[in-house]
């Protein structure tokens, strides 16, 4: 797999020329299409052992299912599929973001680059607002926490703070895995306004894009099982 | 001369026969495996040895030239050996079968474990009180005591050891299909009898079952002292998974006897709840459910505070306030240790709630109050000592609520009992 | 006759302008001595890493090793031994009862093995051939000048220091009691009220993240980064070790990392995913565990088969016997690795799960086997040099084979019932993965000792070292067996006195053991201070590293190499650096490949 290149070749003047340009390959690597290939496998490997990390919680979710079918439907039965839809939403749309400032970065459009950028970092901001204020705080509330902080009275299954511990523990890594995402996307729009992707380098935001796709993909999963299927 | 080292062989790992059927089966597995391993390693070991004589380094002369890979010798030590693997997982997956299914219709026993040590009922509901020291299990049949025999170990020396303290015993009948309905109290512990080449996991919240027919009785087995040439056999019980602290010595005794005297014995063995002095029930639950693994009885020091004299006096808590060592102490102490921690000593006993019987709670009561110089008093019991308030005084001035156990006894601790569930 | 020829293009462009004859080896220190220790701090070269990598780890295996010598002291006798007053008791008590709250039992003994047995897995074993030797030597074998990605590199290594400093803190506040599989519900309940379990399990948790870095970072090394010429099948066998075990680093890892934060979320939130008093499974916690921890066991194993098929071939002058079959039953070992962790499990799981588990069982022991034949295989018509890696190879040949076959009964079921947690297991462990992975491995650090350090080691204190390693260790663990199928349970602080003699035998046999790795400190020592300069190529080896000089200049190569011979191919190719009259050839034959 070669990158693509859409853009102008590097031009001679590597004073005036933005940093792109001039950015070279590490020294071990023979070309610099050689390092993007091995910087995308990289990453492909790492979003496999982040894919595990959720399989496991997967497993406890399909387990205790299983074992507690009632306390699964009373518990999911208490999440607002509303708010849970509009993250949904929130997250395609930010894939659909990261995707574009990939294109732009590989168009050389700078400028759409940095917005598409920021658009997503605000879209992370807007689903763990989402979640924090319209989800985890009036649950919380009600007394429906994580393990000994569930106090609520009205549980229809004495196996209901199972349900709300694998709730806690599926979305709180989410929401973690979207907080280091934004990082990454912060750090990449640094560079951005630096100028540092563009059509012949743009390795960092195609990785970082790639993660946040995970991120997305993830979400996907964790939306039907946990507030759709009843 | 097969047999003879196959024999050794056998001595060597096992030390001495199975006893069950499935045992021996078991050991037949393990010894086949043992000599067709033995068959591999001596093969590979000794051309290894002979290769490395043969071909030393020579400097100067070119090694010698061989084929790089032989596709038919690879494909032959691949399938030859697998063969004998298909064989294995077949012979112990028949071996497992005849371990977990039962032959036959079997009596039934329950058994709780818990941190640390096992609770059995048998099928008529009683529950075994009898305990014994393990002294030189080399001679393991013949060397387990009778109650009342001295440890060899010195307890004072060395700290407790396997064979210093006490364990339960557990009475079956010779030859019988017996199956163990298992669960736990607290953490997973698992319950094997190394002479039956079997264990099982027994988990919190959920029921495992252990299943066995042990050998008849032969006239090799040692007599019980006190019947009538009555012979018995006993094997070691083990805690398999680790459980903590005292996980080496949650261990008991599984004694097998004759059905004749397992039917006798059934009647009048195990706790009499109703008819057991509540002192003397008291020490047997005490001694069943471990408290002398943290609490002694003769004033020296433990993890737990002793109950030498405790009782009757005042207990400094690790709070710096100061509450009186009564029954209502001592009840919250049993079922929630955390609430009130005697200074000096760590916050470790686990609950007992709902452990014990009223009955069996009255008992522990009266065995601490059994060893107190400040226990109550039984005013018929010597005639001279008739201040009955006297040694609670203490007791009483900081206690409104008037205590039973603060009451001057009429009678023996049987008769306190019968106060105490009224109060 | 050139064994490799140096490539005669340049990269199209060098930004550090490294490439030349005038660079010093990768040892050469940059300035002063704290220019030289922040240039250690900050490097991204693969060799210093690995050098890093290789002492943190062989100061854990010391600490490790303590734990192990507190615990056969413990079982010197029947009774308690640590919890009294002597002077290894005392050193005991201050070791792991720093504020007093432990009780005064068999704590010391728990805590002494929990030590051990997890320093040993997760801080020495899992991470010592790939992470030291393995990142030293996987990009200069084939032919690159780093990994894929150095920065991720050094970040392993300092994610390792950190995770490892986490788990041992644990003992400043008294130690952890859970044994080192952490099972629930004790592991979730023990020292409630207390930090040090949580530090611990998190200690774990992070160095999952520095094994994962390292696995990603070879798989993509091996990808990307080989040198011209150089063919998946002109490998040599080491790397595709690395490559196998890299597999599961990322497969299996991050399993245990969930299940550790669930552990965490159980401890503090007591969320009851594990808890049964709760309504959760402990048993779903063994199946994750062992999930994780039963790859584990290739990832530390696979490292040690590599070195081993290397070392063979070196110290026999010969090739390998049956690469092929090697290279495919390394990775037949890592896809198998994932089906069988139900292993650990047969008294706990039901009839259906067992028999599966147990056949899969037999099926890893295939593969296996296979090596062990083609290893012995290859010593047939060779030329033997009796050196210290030879004799480690020839220790490990031994040892593994007792491991690997000790396995069958209990793969087996029915002896299984009998032998899991039992002494045998202990021992089965033991002889797998110190007989197998760390034999390997202190024998690897002598292969390659000259060319990480530029400096040859006394080679009779090597073979006294091996000597006592190997007498020390068959008399701790082989009487081991024999407990085991006796009776003697596992994690027995205090023990029926009919087990003492095999105890004080095992005891005596870790002191002997002991004594052969100190003599193997003293000669890495002697070397370091005043060993003879090593020469580019000691041994012969005709792999890439032999091409360089000793240590390594700074970028492994000067020229890109390109490879126009196997690895092994020692009956045509006179090793580089070395006299022909020492290493006469065969004329190639024109009917054979190489």
């Amino acid at each position: 797999m070669a990158s693509i290149h859409t853009g102008e070749p590097a031009k001679p003047d590597l004073a005036q020329a933005p940093r792109w340009q001039t950015y070279r390959h590490g020294h071990h690597w023979r070309n610099a299409d050689d390092e993007f290939d091995a910087a995308k496998m990289g990453m492909w490997l790492f979003l496999t052992t982040e894919v595990l990390l959720f399989a496991g919680l997967f497993v406890a979710y399909a387990v205790f299912r299983m074992k507690y079918p009632e306390a699964f439907v009373a518990g999911s039965h208490h999440l607002s599929v509303k708010w849970g839809f509009i993250n949904t939403v929130i997250l395609l749309l930010s894939s659909f973001t990261v995707a574009y400032s990939i294109r732009c970065a590989q168009l050389n459009k700078q400028g759409l680059l940095k917005l598409n950028l920021l658009i997503t970092i605000a879209c992370g901001f807007a689903f763990l607002f989402i979640k924090g204020t319209f989800e985890y705080y009036p649950k919380i509330m009600e007394g429906k926490g994580p393990g000994w902080f569930f106090s609520y009275a009205y549980a229809e299954s004495p196996w209901e703070p199972i349900w709300w511990g694998l709730y806690y523990c599926a979305t709180g890594v989410h929401a973690l895995h979207v907080i280091i995402g934004m990082g990454l996307l912060f750090w990449v729009y640094l560079g951005a306004r630096k100028k540092k992707y563009g059509p012949t380098h743009y390795t960092g935001v195609e990785i970082t894009g790639l993660y946040w796709h995970l991120v997305d993909l993830i979400w996907i999963f964790l939306f039907p099982l946990l507030y759709l299927i009843h | 001369m097969t047999t003879l080292a196959d024999g050794f062989w056998h001595w060597l790992w096992f030390g001495e026969q199975a006893a069950t059927d499935t045992a021996r089966s078991t050991d037949g597995l393990f010894m086949w495996i043992f000599w067709f391993s033995a068959f591999w390693f001596v093969l590979l070991m000794a051309f290894m040895v002979f290769c490395v004589v043969v071909y030393r380094r020579r400097p100067g002369q070119p090694t010698p030239r061989s084929s790089s890979h032989n596709t038919p010798l690879e494909i032959a030590w691949t399938v030859i050996p697998s063969l004998g693997l298909v064989y294995i997982f077949f012979a112990g997956f028949q071996g497992y079968m005849n371990k977990v299914v039962a032959e036959g219709p079997a009596m039934e026993y329950s058994l709780e474990a818990y941190t640390w040590g096992w609770d059995l009922t048998y099928p008529n509901g009683i529950q075994s009180a009898e305990a014994t020291r393990i002294l030189d299990v080399s001679q393991r049949r013949a060397a387990i005591p009778m109650p009342g025999d001295t440890p060899t170990v010195d307890l004072e020396a060395g700290g407790p050891s396997a064979t210093s303290m006490e364990y339960p015993i557990f009475y079956v009948p010779e030859d019988q299909p017996i199956r163990l309905r298992m669960t736990s109290r607290d953490v997973i512990h698992s319950f094997w009898v190394p002479d039956f080449r079997v264990k099982f996991d027994v988990f919190p919240n959920r029921y495992t079952s252990y299943w066995f027919r042990t050998d008849r009785l032969s006239q090799n087995d040692p007599v019980l002292p006190e019947t009538n040439g009555q012979r018995y056999r006993d094997h070691i019980i083990y805690c398999a998974e680790y459980c903590g602290d005292f996980h080496s010595e949650m261990l008991a005794i599984l004694r097998v006897v004759s059905r004749q005297y397992y039917a006798e014995w059934v009647q009048s063995g195990g706790i009499d709840e109703e008819n057991t002095p509540l002192p003397e029930l008291g020490q047997i639950i005490s001694r069943r459910s471990g408290c002398f693994a943290c609490h002694s009885v003769d004033g020296s020091r433990n993890t737990g505070p002793t109950w030498q004299n405790a009782y009757g006096y005042d207990v400094q808590l690790t709070t710096g306030e100061s509450v009186p060592y009564d029954a209502n102490y001592i009840r919250r102490s049993i079922v929630e240790p955390a609430a009130e921690i005697h200074a000096g000593y760590p916050n470790q006993m686990p609950s007992y709630a709902g452990v014990f019987s009223e009955r069996q709670m009255n008992g522990i009561i009266a065995y601490i109050q059994s060893l107190s110089d400040r226990g109550p008093v039984d005013p018929f019991a010597n005639g001279a000592e008739t201040e009955a308030d006297g040694p609670d005084a203490d007791a009483e001035g900081t206690e409104p609520e008037t205590e039973p156990e603060t009451e001057p006894d009429t009678n023996n601790d049987a008769n306190n009992a019968e106060n105490n569930p009224a109060n | 006759m050139s064994t490799i020829d140096q490539h005669s293009q340049m990269p199209s462009h060098d930004p550090h302008g490294h490439a030349g004859h005038h660079e010093g080896s990768y040892l050469t220190p940059v300035g002063g001595f704290w220019a030289t220790v922040w240039d250690w701090c900050t490097t991204v070269d693969h060799k210093k890493i690995g050098v890093m990598y290789l002492f943190a780890i062989l100061f854990m295996f010391f600490l490790g090793g303590v734990a192990a010598l507190l615990v056969r002291m413990e079982l010197l006798e029947p009774v308690r031994v640590l919890s009294d007053g002597s002077v290894v008791g005392q050193f005991t008590r201050a070791l792991f009862d720093a504020d007093g709250t432990v009780a005064d039992h068999n704590n010391y003994y728990n805590r002494a093995f929990t030590l051990h047995g997890a320093i040993m897995t997760f801080m020495v074993i899992v991470p010592s051939i790939p992470a030291s030797l393995g990142n030293f030597f996987l990009p200069i074998m084939l032919g690159a000048k780093d990994v894929a990605f150095p920065r991720l590199n050094l970040l392993s290594w300092y994610i390792y220091v950190f995770g490892s400093v986490f788990a041992v803190a644990s003992i400043l506040g008294g130690g952890v009691d859970t044994g080192w599989t952490f099972y629930t519900p004790y592991s979730t309940t023990t020292d409630a009220d207390h930090w040090r379990v949580v530090f611990m399990i998190i200690g774990v948790f992070i160095l999952g993240f520095s094994s994962i870095l390292t696995g990603l970072n070879f798989i993509v090394t091996v990808h990307k980064l080989r040198a011209p010429g150089m063919g998946w099948f002109d490998m040599p066998l080491f790397v595709w070790a690395l490559y196998s075990s890299a597999i599961i680093q990322v497969l299996a890892t991050p399993v245990i990392g969930i299940t550790m934060m669930l552990l965490i979320a159980e401890r503090v939130f007591k969320v009851g995913i594990f808890d049964p008093v709760l309504g959760g499974d402990p048993v779903l916690y063994q199946h994750f565990f062992w999930f994780y921890s039963h790859p584990v066991v290739y990832i530390m194993i696979l490292p040690g088969m590599g070195v081993i098929s290397d070392m063979i071939a070196v110290h026999s002058h010969k090739h390998i016997f049956g690469y092929r079959a090697i290279a495919f039953a390394s990775l037949g070992i890592t896809a198998v690795s994932f089906l069988v962790w139900g292993h650990h499990m047969f008294t706990s799981s039901g009839e259906l799960a067992a028999a599966i588990f147990s056949a899969l069982t037999f099926l890893v022991a295939i593969p296996t086997a296979i090596k062990v034949f083609n290893w012995i295989a290859t010593l047939y018509k060779g030329n033997i040099s009796l050196n210290t890696p030879m004799l480690y190879t020839l220790s490990f040949l031994f040892l593994f084979s007792i491991g690997g076959l000790t396995g069958l009964p209990l793969g087996a079921l029915a002896t299984d019932l009998h032998l899991h947690d039992s002494y045998f297991v202990v021992a089965h462990f033991h002889y797998v993965m110190m007989g197998g992975t760390i034999i390997a491995f202190v024998g690897a650090i002598h292969h390659w000792w000259p060319k990480m350090f530029g400096r040859m080691y006394n080679e009779a204190g090597g073979i006294l070292g091996c000597i006592l390693v190997f007498i020390g260790f068959n008399m701790t663990f082989f009487t081991q067996f024999i407990l085991g199928t006796r009776g003697m349970p596992r994690r027995y602080a205090t023990y029926l006195t009919e087990y003492q003699d095999l105890h004080v035998i095992s005891t005596v046999g870790s002191w002997v053991l002991a004594l052969g790795f100190l003599v193997h400190l003293l000669v890495f020592a002697h070397s370091l201070v005043a060993g003879r300069k090593a020469p580019p190529n000691p041994w012969g080896g005709i792999s890439l590293e032999w091409e360089v000089e000793s240590p390594p200049p700074l970028h492994n190569f000067h020229h890109e190499p390109i490879v126009k011979h196997g690895p092994y191919d020692f009956e045509h190719v006179v090793p580089p650096h070395c006299d022909p009259a020492e290493y006469p050839v065969h004329e190639r034959d024109p009917n054979r490949a190489h």
